[in-house]
């Protein structure tokens, strides 16, 4: 080859006028394009994505049927090449958003805290479809305990050792039952400027110890705020239920499912069928109360809806305003407006209220 | 004759020639990374939009086309390669030095039983599924 290649160079180097500008202008276009297409630039690239139905997530023992209901994700792209951002520039379908990878967690972090969210809302929607429908049904049971809250979400730069999956069991010594009452417990903590520190007690690897987390101060709207840099989720051990039920391994993550698995399990594990043979596609993330949850990438889950013919697509009401900015752009849409929805009760009432 | 008929002939001659195992398998070989530096900017081109589009099911489906074009492209550059390479093994054979590149890279570029077997390649593990 090296014969080959030498015998090229010879021929390349005896080519004149136009024939050596030709040469030249190859090279430096093959350049080019490996350089645009291999360096990569700090931007996270969000296009739509694709549908899948609940029973691809969970599956209940029980039921045989396999309902319409769909979550819908988005293809997320991180640390995107120079070409890519270009061609993102001139697809209006696509959102592009700088990260600062200094603050930003690491890939790894990300597909942690992505797993992290996705088990939680698998987990809530579960326990919510269940409590939900035993209240109609004595024969449906779960029985499940409140574990502690764990961290989905936290700033790089903050000095606490607390990591991604550590559950915080205590707030100062006092034992947490719930997200709103660790809510209750930091709100005056944040309001004392006397107080830096807040001490909490995790269990990380089956070990518990106690960490000093420093409260965050800065200005946001020309108004002082004090914060704790962390995303908390509640976390819950489901111990039986009745049906039984099985989570399958998938390849999104996530919390955004967690509003259409609620709806899907709860049609599972009851009779009637709330979904009258319609497409329902929807996103949100859901409480174990019910409370349904903003998500990020709307624009794109609302242009994916219509591409796989959703009849009904349900948004968060925090989410319903960008939601519409998108759906009024799409040409001959296949629902007819995103419907808004605020808890697991709301999506229940509509779907109940269609006519088959 | 055309071009195609004509690599089909110099094809069959090419492998008749029974060359050593050794320097048929080096020329090969060769003619592989031959064949990506020439496609590395298609391909790279084509991955980004891929990336782009490929919640776009009709997008998807050109892509995959143009990706199967490129896969001909490569089995007719890495034949014409190996033929070259070939020959600057083999220069003082004749029947070798007879061969027609060009038309050995437009007959594998258009092999019929290449194209439906990538067709089917591609179908199964990219735009189904």
């Amino acid at each position: 080859m090296k014969k080959y290649l030498t015998e090229l160079w010879i021929h390349f180097k005896g080519f004149s006028g136009w024939k050596r500008i030709v040469s030249i202008a190859t090279v430096v276009l093959y350049s080019f394009i490996l350089v645009i297409s291999l360096v990569k630039i700090n931007y996270i690239c969000l296009t739509p994505g694709t549908i899948s139905p609940v029973s691809s997530t969970i599956s209940i023992s029980s039921s045989e049927e396999t309902n319409p209901i769909y979550t819908v994700s988005v293809y997320e792209y991180r640390k995107i090449s120079i070409l890519h951002y270009w061609l993102s520039l001139a697809n209006d379908e696509v959102e592009l958003t700088k990260f600062d990878p200094a603050t930003s967690l690491s890939d790894k972090e990300e597909a942690y805290q992505g797993e992290l969210m996705k088990q939680n809302s698998i987990t809530n929607s579960i326990i919510m479809a269940y409590v939900e429908a035993a209240k109609y049904n004595d024969d449906i049971v779960i029985d499940y305990d409140f574990n502690g809250l764990v961290v989905v979400g936290l700033d790089r730069t903050t000095d606490s050792d607390l990591q991604l999956g550590d559950l915080i069991t205590h707030l100062n010594g006092t034992i947490l039952t719930s997200y709103n009452q660790f809510m209750t417990l930091i709100r005056p903590l944040l309001q004392n400027e006397a107080i830096d520190t807040v001490d909490m007690t995790l269990v990380r690897n089956d070990k518990s110890s106690t960490v000093e987390v420093s409260i965050q101060s800065d200005v946001f709207d020309g108004q002082s705020m004090r914060y704790l840099s962390l995303l908390l989720y509640e976390d819950y051990t489901i111990h039986d239920a009745n049906p039984r039920y099985e989570e399958v391994e998938t390849v999104t993550s996530g919390p955004s499912g967690g509003l259409m698995q609620a709806l899907a399990v709860y049609d599972a594990i009851t009779s009637g069928d709330l979904t009258r043979g319609l497409r329902i596609l929807g996103t949100g993330t859901i409480e174990v109360d019910g409370t349904v949850g903003a998500i990020g990438g709307v624009k794109q889950k609302i242009i994916t809806a219509n591409l796989y013919q959703a009849d009904y697509f349900f948004v968060p009401q925090d989410n319903y305003e960008e939601a519409m900015e998108q759906y009024v752009k799409l040409d001959n849409p296949s629902y007819s407006a995103p419907i808004s929805v605020s808890s697991f009760a709301d999506a229940i009432a509509f779907l109940e209220g269609l006519e088959g | 004759m055309s071009l195609w008929n004509q690599g089909k002939l110099d094809t069959k001659t090419y492998y008749d020639l029974k060359l050593s195992k050794k320097t048929d398998y080096k020329s090969f070989l060769f003619s592989l990374p031959l064949t990506a530096v020439v496609v590395l900017p298609a391909l790279l081109i084509l991955v980004q939009f891929f990336k782009l589009y490929y919640y776009d099911v009709v997008v998807r489906f050109f892509l995959g086309m143009i990706a199967w074009f490129l896969l001909l492209l490569c089995n007719g550059l890495s034949n014409m390669f190996m033929v070259k390479l070939s020959k600057r093994y083999y220069p003082e054979n004749t029947t070798l030095m007879t061969l027609n590149e060009r038309a050995i890279f437009w007959f594998h570029t258009f092999d019929i039983f290449f194209a439906l077997f990538t067709l089917i390649l591609i179908i199964y593990f990219g735009v189904a599924r």
